[in-house]
């Protein structure tokens, strides 16, 4: 079954995670589409903890990369920062904004890969508007503390939590989304520091929990996954809500 | 107290307590939740600000735990990637 498949934010995770993504596509669901989408660009200063080969826009560079290997699968750049609105009669051009409903819909699987709290929020409020949608996210703090999320809906039911019921982060994000800001404000974000080993991991950890939930159809009990490569721990945290038994609803 | 009455009462206190890439069954029945929070946040490096839940409920920091009890201190999502 083809499938759609987007990816918001191709940096330190999202590149990597890619690389997986679009072979589990190629193989096993011919057809599918692959959205990348990231208003941002590679630069000399990403090479070490970033997986590219070329300089320029990071979803035109991975989309013309994978697509050369993966003919099977529709690999569509966006070199947009995804928000919640865009000023009418703007013209749409390369390292702007697009808005999350136009980007995610029924039936997605989406990955919120970007290092701010406010995009990813963005993203799972958009999905708590649809009926059937599969949200995951992912990223890394303390150089070697990773984590990832997934955020399922069925039948308009949150099949798993929405992240907001227990972090805070997602409630009132202590951060700005890229997307929001000017681009002179932008070029004043910090890089910060992160460690390659990390940010490889987060994405192996969410291409497992795609495969395993949406491509071969198991029941996520492990919907929050917290691990630590220094320590050699990986911890699951079950966020399945309770199924609602027969009468409970009056 | 002998080995099989002292058993019974430790395992009366038996409650997990788990954050971040943690998790301990260990007998914090009786203490509270910030007893808890202080003896685990050096190891655990809990954040300060972190919540405590008891399943899906917020419990509060003077929270008694009992026997049984299932307390989280949320760990933030890593943001970084």
């Amino acid at each position: 079954m083809p499938r759609k498949v987007v990816v918001i934010g191709v940096g330190g995770v999202g590149s990597h995670l890619c690389r997986g993504l679009a072979p589990l596509l190629e193989y096993q669901d011919p057809g599918s589409v692959l959205f990348l989408l990231d208003g941002d660009s590679f630069e000399d200063g990403n090479r070490e903890r970033q997986d590219f080969t070329s300089y320029g826009f990071k979803a035109q560079v991975r989309a013309a990369e994978l697509q050369a290997s993966f003919p099977q699968t529709v690999i569509i750049p966006q070199p947009y920062f995804v928000v919640e609105k865009v000023e009418e009669g703007v013209e749409r051009t390369e390292g702007g904004t697009v808005t999350v409903a136009d980007v995610v819909s029924e039936g997605d699987i989406v990955f919120a890969t970007v290092d701010n709290h406010a995009a990813r929020a963005l993203v799972f409020n958009r999905a708590r508007e649809l009926d059937n949608v599969d949200v995951f996210t992912g990223g890394n703090d303390e150089a070697w503390f990773g984590s990832t999320y997934h955020y399922r809906r069925r039948n308009g039911v949150d099949v798993t939590e929405h992240p907001a019921e227990r972090h805070a982060e997602f409630v009132d994000p202590p951060d700005r989304n890229p997307g929001d800001l000017s681009c002179e404000e932008r070029a004043k974000l910090p890089g910060g520091s992160q460690v390659l080993a990390t940010n490889m991991a987060v994405a192996a950890v969410l291409l497992a929990r795609v495969q395993q939930a949406c491509f071969d159809d198991e029941e996520d009990e492990a919907a929050e996954i917290c691990f630590d490569l220094a320590l050699g721990r990986a911890m699951p945290h079950d966020r399945r809500n309770e199924p609602l038994t027969q009468g409970a609803m009056t | 107290m002998s080995d099989a009455a002292f058993a019974s009462s430790s395992q009366s206190k038996m409650a997990r307590a788990k954050s971040g890439v943690w998790e301990e069954e260990n007998n914090f029945a009786g203490m509270t939740v910030a007893e808890v929070r202080a003896s685990r946040t050096k190891t655990w490096r809990i954040p300060a600000d972190s919540v405590a839940y008891k399943g899906k409920a917020v419990v509060d920091e003077s929270y008694i735990i009992e026997p049984g009890d299932k307390i989280e201190f949320v760990k933030g999502q890593g943001v970084k990637g």
